[in-house]
This record gives structure tokens, sequence and C-alpha cells, in this order.
């Protein structure tokens, strides 16, 4: 219990995860009452509001159909964050999966680590767009499409994790008291691998969405017309000197969504395990 | 110089965490003369490589030199410029340090890291300072020397490592030799060679050595003088001879004690009680008071370091007390 | 040496066979008809016969693999279905210029990467050092493609200083070659510039902190001497490291930057034949780029056996 509480005390005291979290918090709330506290229809264009630049009553102006930008940017800011929300979960399971199969038994490790190499070998951004233009376009392909890119590298560090307590005496004891292969690896090893793990994830929420804004951009993400940030930013493209907000906005939102998973997954490595971090003292 | 002029002199220098943290050295006061091998023992945290980093200018940033003087040679350096200070390193005095594995540089060849001082403190260059660096080598028994000055460090052992680490001090040809533990991390019989070493070198240059050691036997096969620390002061300084023969200092009669005698049986191994306080712990008056067996109310104010004899000095208000003091009150 | 080079060589043998595997294999994802994704509904049955041989979909599986494997072997990818030319010849034809925007993009964020790392590192806890990683925290979460089209607004048509896109060859005219391709190296470069900072730092800090730079500085070396010679020396090791999967995202951004750019690479290529569904370029283009990943991940194994002669004996 006492380790419990000085852990989240530290954390709390941890500047950057404060100010990650904080962000992330602000966003997750924006975005989850979305539907609720968007002044407009995101999908409903106002032909006499056309091309606004932001005023009292589209606090982010208006693009060529007269649709409020805050509003689509609200509901985009929900479609990203539950893709990332998807994407960092099926990843974290894939990867602990693979990884964990992998550093535990060693005949195993060679061929799917290949496996994996192979799969590292392709940009993810472009693994990620391959896979969802062959799969087509929708929201679960994209999820499919991004935790298949980011899953080679997770299993990696759960791969390193798990071999690192692997090798440690504990559990030559675990087993010599005849436990076995599974439990020893759920119980002990596992615990072990969680703080890399969940540093790990929390870029990988963030790069999820960056690479969702990509897809979108591009035009293999979610189907029109879902308003997700690659769409409007795409939409403003054409636009971009005669209504620059357009294009603008939705990249400030992307910004501190990722700045603030960012700070959030500095802080966590701080605290976790501070010889991983980028902030050594 | 004659061998009475002090070389270096170490004058009440207390050494701090930043502007107002703890003391890790209080008023240390050190004199090493021309040619001489001045030992510096104590325990782990008595602050004796501190003292070492002291004067060298090579303290961890936020330790800084509070108060005190530091001469070399009569020029104070403490009062030096950074640039000038960093001249006088490698070149006028030279340190060794203990671990010989982290010490040199893993990705840089042995000769390559010799020929640095060279070239930066006596203008050498290319063959005459491979051939020099091969000198050295020589100079500090290197089997092989000239294959060994293309080595890497992780190709050499502990003792050969070290006896680079000699050559790259001696490079400079510097006047003042610090070596920080120089034998403890290695084996018991290289440890021998190394000292050994280190001996011969210092009688033929005439070289004035400060040995810093927690082993009580290196003093007394090294060293003409010594001093004896305890967290971070100067408890007892003094010939060598006369320090063994008739410690005054109840802590170095107990270091002295502590070692095993094998005249002496199977018996209890004597022990000081207690252990030695943390930076920034230390109460205001004697610190080895806690554990001393005649501490009295006389050892609430901070004993100066006096002669008890000649070229002998103590921290101590009864120096060569030898049973509890008959007038003091216990505490 | 040698054998280090020929060891690392034979490594990389299954992982190529798997990613041929792979790329070969994302036609089988598919779902559906290929053919008639391709073409669209109202194709004739003639036509999407036709796309389905060039497919080799009316073949059975097997045998299809057969002669991918054939054909791959003699470098040849197929033919595009929407071009109706040879994919090797079209991803050969802009890999050049894709490549040279990588490589721009990797030697600045690099070298700019490094110096703020090592400037962060020496200065470290004072406000240089928290403001170069606050900037490499703001470099590393930005969208690329979004700051590519707010530079472009900002810096080709606000203040006309850069061309907005378009590619002009270096051997045309160096100086306008120089000037198109500015702008989309900085911001394909902005991304990894953030990340080498921020490693350079921390490899920096660690190894200032141990005993050989110690005994440099005691040896009278002047400090930037230290710094460089014995500190960033010893940190680049885990940078090395780093370097090969810094190109694969490089990479990976090209093709993005490509895009915002008009920027007629290999990274068009793709996405036009991603957008139109023409899979044998698609599968080309992939092949190719993990090629490229993998032979540049070789030679920084190479190179980091060159710069830690430690790795040579292991």
């Amino acid at each position: 219990m006492e380790h419990r509480t000085s852990f989240l005390r530290r954390l709390l005291s941890n500047r950057s995860f404060t100010i990650g979290a904080s962000l992330v918090g602000l966003v997750l709330v924006l975005a989850l009452l979305a539907s609720v506290i968007a002044p407009f229809d995101p999908l409903k264009g106002n032909f006499r509001a056309r091309m606004m630049a932001p005023n009292w009553q589209h606090w982010m102006g208006t693009d060529q159909f007269g649709r409020d930008i805050l509003s689509r940017i609200l509901h985009g800011a929900r479609i990203s964050l539950q893709i990332g929300f998807m994407v960092a979960i099926i990843t974290a399971l894939a990867g602990v999966l693979i990884g964990a199969t992998s550093g535990y038994f060693r005949r195993l490790d060679g061929p799917l680590m290949r496996l994996m190499d192979a799969f590292m070998a392709f940009p993810s951004i472009i693994l990620a767009i391959a896979v969802s233009s062959v799969l087509g376009a929708s929201v679960i392909n994209v999820i499919i499409a991004l935790a298949i890119a980011a899953t080679p590298h997770t299993a990696r560090v759960v791969r390193a994790s798990v071999m690192v307590v692997r090798e440690m005496e504990f559990v030559e004891a675990a087993r010599a008291l005849g436990a076995g292969h599974v439990r020893i690896l759920l119980r002990h090893i596992m615990a072990n691998a969680m703080a890399p793990l969940m540093v790990r994830i929390t870029y990988v929420f963030a790069v999820a969405i960056l690479n969702e804004a990509v897809l979108s951009f591009i035009g293999v993400g979610p189907p029109p017309p879902a308003p997700t940030f690659g769409a409007i930013i795409a939409n403003g493209r054409d636009f971009i000197v005669a209504a620059p907000w357009i294009t603008v906005a939705p990249g400030l939102a992307i910004l501190v969504c990722v700045l603030g998973l960012n700070l959030l997954g500095d802080g966590l490595r701080d605290v976790l395990d501070p010889r991983m971090s980028v902030n050594a003292r | 110089m004659s061998p009475t002029t002090p070389i270096l002199q170490v004058q009440q220098v207390t050494t701090a965490l930043g502007t107002d943290g703890p003391e890790i050295l209080s008023g240390v006061d050190i004199g090493l003369n021309s040619g001489e091998v001045l030992g510096v023992v104590g325990e782990s945290g008595s602050g004796k490589s501190m003292l070492a980093l002291s004067i060298m200018g090579l303290l961890p940033r936020p330790i800084t030199v509070r108060g005190g003087e530091i001469l070399l040679q009569g020029r104070s350096l403490l009062q030096l410029p950074a640039h000038e200070l960093r001249g006088l390193r490698g070149k006028d005095m030279a340190m060794i340090f203990q671990e010989p594995m982290t010490s040199l540089n893993p990705v840089m060849r042995v000769g390559q890291q010799i020929s640095e001082v060279l070239r930066w403190h006596r203008s050498m260059q290319g063959e005459a300072a491979r051939q020099e660096g091969i000198a050295l080598l020589k100079r500090v028994e290197m089997p092989d020397p000239q294959r060994q000055i293309d080595a890497y460090p992780h190709e050499l052992s502990g003792g050969m490592r070290q006896r680079v680490m000699i050559a790259i001090a001696l490079a400079g040809r510097p006047k003042l030799l610090i070596a920080d533990e120089p034998t403890t991390a290695l084996d018991v019989t290289i440890q021998a060679q190394i000292l050994e070493l280190i001996r011969h070198i210092q009688r033929d240059e005439g070289m004035s050595v400060l040995l810093i050691t927690h082993d009580l036997g290196v003093i007394a096969e090294m060293c003409d003088r010594v001093a004896v620390m305890y967290a971070g002061r100067v408890v007892e300084q003094g010939a060598v001879l006369d320090i063994f023969d008739r410690p005054a200092h109840p802590y170095t009669k107990g270091l002295l004690a502590s070692r095993p005698k094998i005249s002496a049986g199977a018996n209890w191994l004597s022990t000081i009680e207690g252990t030695v306080p943390a930076v920034g712990q230390m109460g205001a008056g004697c610190s080895f008071a806690p554990r001393c067996p005649m501490a009295g109310p006389a050892c609430t104010q901070r004993p100066p370091l006096r002669e008890v004899g000649p070229a002998h000095q103590a921290a101590c208000v009864h120096p060569f007390a030898s049973e509890p003091d008959p007038k003091a009150q216990t505490a | 040496m040698g054998r280090f080079i020929i060891r690392r060589l034979l490594a990389s043998i299954p992982v190529l066979f798997l990613v041929s595997l792979i790329t070969f294999g994302l036609l089988w994802l598919v779902p559906g008809d290929p053919a008639s994704i391709f073409l669209d509904a109202s194709a004739t049955a003639e036509a999407l016969d036709r796309v389905r041989h060039e497919l080799g979909l009316d073949r059975p599986f097997l045998v299809r693999m057969g002669e991918w494997y054939v054909r791959l072997l003699q470098g040849d990818l197929g033919t595009s279905l929407l071009l109706n030319r040879s994919v090797t010849e079209a991803i050969l034809e802009r890999l050049p210029i894709t490549l040279s925007l990588t490589a721009m993009a990797f030697v600045m964020s690099v070298l700019l990467g490094i110096a703020a790392g090592v400037l962060a590192a020496v200065r470290h806890g004072r406000a240089a050092d928290q403001g170069l990683m606050s900037l490499a925290l703001l470099g590393l979460s930005i969208p690329e493609f979004w700051l590519g089209l707010v530079l472009i607004w900002l810096v080709a048509v606000l203040v006309p200083v850069f061309p907005a896109g378009d590619y002009v060859a270096f051997a045309k005219d160096p100086w306008q070659w120089a000037r198109h391709l500015a702008l989309p190296t900085f911001t394909l470069a902005c991304i990894q510039m953030g990340f080498v900072a921020r490693m350079t730092r921390s490899s920096m800090l660690e190894v200032l902190g141990q005993d050989f730079v110690r005994t440099a500085r005691a040896k009278g070396l002047p400090e930037p001497y230290v710094v460089l010679r014995h500190g960033l020396v010893n940190a680049m090791v885990p940078i090395v490291t780093v370097m090969g999967i810094m190109i694969g995202a490089l990479l990976g951004g090209a093709v993005v930057t490509e895009q915002v750019f008009s920027i007629p690479g290999l990274g068009r290529l793709i996405i036009g034949a991603v957008l139109s569904r023409d899979f044998p370029v698609i599968q080309g283009g992939l092949l190719f780029l993990a090629l490229i990943y993998l032979s540049v991940n070789l030679l920084v194994d190479l190179l980091y056996a060159v710069i830690d002669p430690r790795v040579r004996l292991g």
C-alpha cells in the first residue's frame, strides 16, 4: 500500500506528467461531450455563413459549405481519440502476446522476431496506408491498419523486459517450486514488463492520432462525411490563402492532443524508469 | 627545492553542496612537502576523495569549495581563473583514479590517450609523441609496450590499465601526483606491483605524492607522513612512524587497533563502535565525540588541530589519552 | 571485419523473404474482387477478366506465388494497372528524387538535432536546455503534413521566399533544386530533429558523468575538446543504433511530404496507386521501400562496428 501511494505522489509531482495529463484530460472531456457542447451540427452547412473568419458566433470560423469548424473539430477529436484508444489497446494486447511468447520461449523467439523485423522494414505510415487502402475505408480498418503498424515495436519492448526478468533468480525459484510456464509469465514476469509497456503505449496512442490524421488527409481514413482532423485539413488545403483558419485550427488541435500524450508519456517514463528517461538529471 | 618546502598547502578548506548545503569537507588543513609522500587515510565517507577533487578543481557541479585556500607551490589555486587552473592540470599536478576499468575512454586507443597529454602540455606531435608514449609505457613496466600502445582499454587487464593511467599522469611531468586509491580495485598481487612502481617513480623523479587510501598497510609501506581524516575533517597528521607508534587521536588509535593481528590469537576483533555520520548530520562539537570512548564535556566544542609532538598534530582535547578521563562526567 | 559483414548479410535473408511474402500477401487481404475494386461497377466483363489475368487471380494460389517470385528475382514487379507500364521502371524513375529528399532531411535532422542535444546537455538545467528541449518536444508532436501546409502558406504564398511546391532536377538548375527542396526538407526533418535532440541530450548527460570524462578533464584538456572528442564520440553509439529507424520514419514521412509539396517522387506514385487501387504499384512500392530500409540498416550496423571496436569482437 505504502509503495503504491508514493508512486502516485511521485507521478503527481512530476511536471511533465501533470501538464500532459491536464491537456489530455481537457481534450478527453471536450471530445466525450462533443455532441453536447458543439454549438452546431458538424455535418450541416449553412449557405449564408460560408467562409467566415473566426467570430463570436463561430469561434473557429466556417468552411466553404458554412460548416462550423469548432464543432467539426470537437467531433473530429472524438473520432481520433476513439481510434487512438482502440489502437493502443489492440497493440498492447498483440504486443504482449507476441513479445512475451518470444521473450520467454527461446525456440519461438527467432522466427517471431524475424517476422517482426519484416514488418518493421516498412515505414509504419506506409504500411498503415497500404493496409488501410487494401482493406477499404472504414474506422475499423483504420484501427487494424494502425495497430499492425505499431505492434512490432511494442512486441520488441515487451520481449526485452521479459528477457531481462526471465534471467532473474526468483523465476528460477518459482520454477523449482513447480509453477507452470503460463503462471510464471503472468504473475512474475508481466508485472515487471508493465512499466516500459505503459510508457510505450502512451506513445502508440500519440502516434496513432498523428497517423490517423495522415490517413484521413490522404483519403484512406474513415470515409466522408466523418469530420476527422485530416479530412478538415485536406478540405481546407485549397482555400489556405482565403480561409487559413480551416487548416490552422485542426492542426493545432492535433498538436495539443499529441503534445499532451507525449508529455504524459515522458512523465510516466521519468517516474517508472528514470534510466529510460529523456529528461535524465 | 629543499625537502621542507611545502609544495601543496591546503588551509582551512571547506567544501560543500551549493551555497547553503551541507558541508562535505570542513576546515581541512593539509601540508605536503616537496619530494614527500603524504598519505591521506580514512573510511568511506571521510571526504578524502573530495579533498583530491577539490585540489584538482574537478568537483562535480553542485559541490564547490566554499572557503579556505589551496596553494600549489605558493600559487593560490582557488583564485585562478578557470583556464589557468586547467593549464596546471595534467602538467604541474596530475591525478590517477581508483577504477582503471572505467577511467579510460573505451573507444580510444591507449596510445592516443597518452598522446593527448603530450600534444597539449609538451607540444609533441606525430611520431615523436608516439615514441615518447612507448617510452612512458616502458617506464611503467608495461609488457610489450610497442604493441600495447595501440591497444584498446578493454584488451588490457586491470593492472595494465592502471599502468596506463600512471603513464598518462606522468606524461605531463607533474610535480604533484595525487593517487586516489590507486590499487583498491586491483588483485592483491597486482596491488603490490603497482605500489612498488609508484614508489620507484616517486624516488626517481623526486615527485611529491598525495596518496589516498583506506588501507593502513599501504600507508605503512609507501608514505613518509600521513593525515587521518574523519567525517570531512583532519583529526591527526604527522610522520608515519610517529603516528603508528604513538597515535594521539582516539580515532587513529581505534583504526590502528582494529587491524587483525596474527599474534593475537582467536579473539574478538577490536572495532570502533557506531558509524560515520552522514553528510550534514554532524553536531557542533568534535565530530568523533559520539563514538569516542573518552568523550567528555570539553568535546562539545570543535577541537582545533594542535601540535602534540614534533611535526605531529591532532585535533583532540585530550590527546594520547589511554583510558576514559577520570575528570570527565559521562554525558 | 569481413566475417562480421558476411554474417550480417546472411542474417538478413530470412527477413527479406518474409518481406516479399508480406508484400505478396497484401493482395490476398483485399475483401472482394480486386479487379472490380480497381475498375468500378460499370466495367465490362472483358475488362474485368483482363485485370484479373494481369493480377494473376485466374490462376491457383501457389502458381501465382511461384510466378511472383520468379518475376521478382528478375527484377520485374509487374505492370501498373493504371499507367500501363512496368512498375520497376516507374519506381526507378522517381526513386532518386525521393532518396535525395530523404537524404537531405536525414542530414539536417542529424546535424541540427545533435547540435541541439549537445548544447542542451552542456547547459544542463539552464534556460538553453529547457528551451531547446521544449522546441524538440514541439517538433515531434507536430503533424508533418500540416506543418508543410502552414509553411507553404506563410513562407511561399504570403511572403514568397520559397516556391510552393514542385521539383527541379539538380542537373537542370542546382539553385532552383535547392530552393524547391528547402521547405520539404525542413518539414520532413522536423520530427526526427526532435527525437535526435532528445536522445543526444540524454546520451550526452550519461556519458559526461562517466569516469573517463573526469580523467580527460584531469589531463587539463580544453572543455570543448573533452565534450566533443570524449563525450560526443561515446554518446553517438546509441544514436547510431537508431539511425536505421530514423531513415525508415523519414522514408514514410517523405511519402506524405511529397504529396503536400507536389514533388513527383516515389511517394506520390505510391499514394496515387493507393487512391486508385493500382495494386501492382502498391506492392512494388512497398517492396522497394522495405529494401531501401534493410540496406540502410545493414550500413548502419557496419558503421556501428567501425565506431565501437568492442562490437567487432562480439
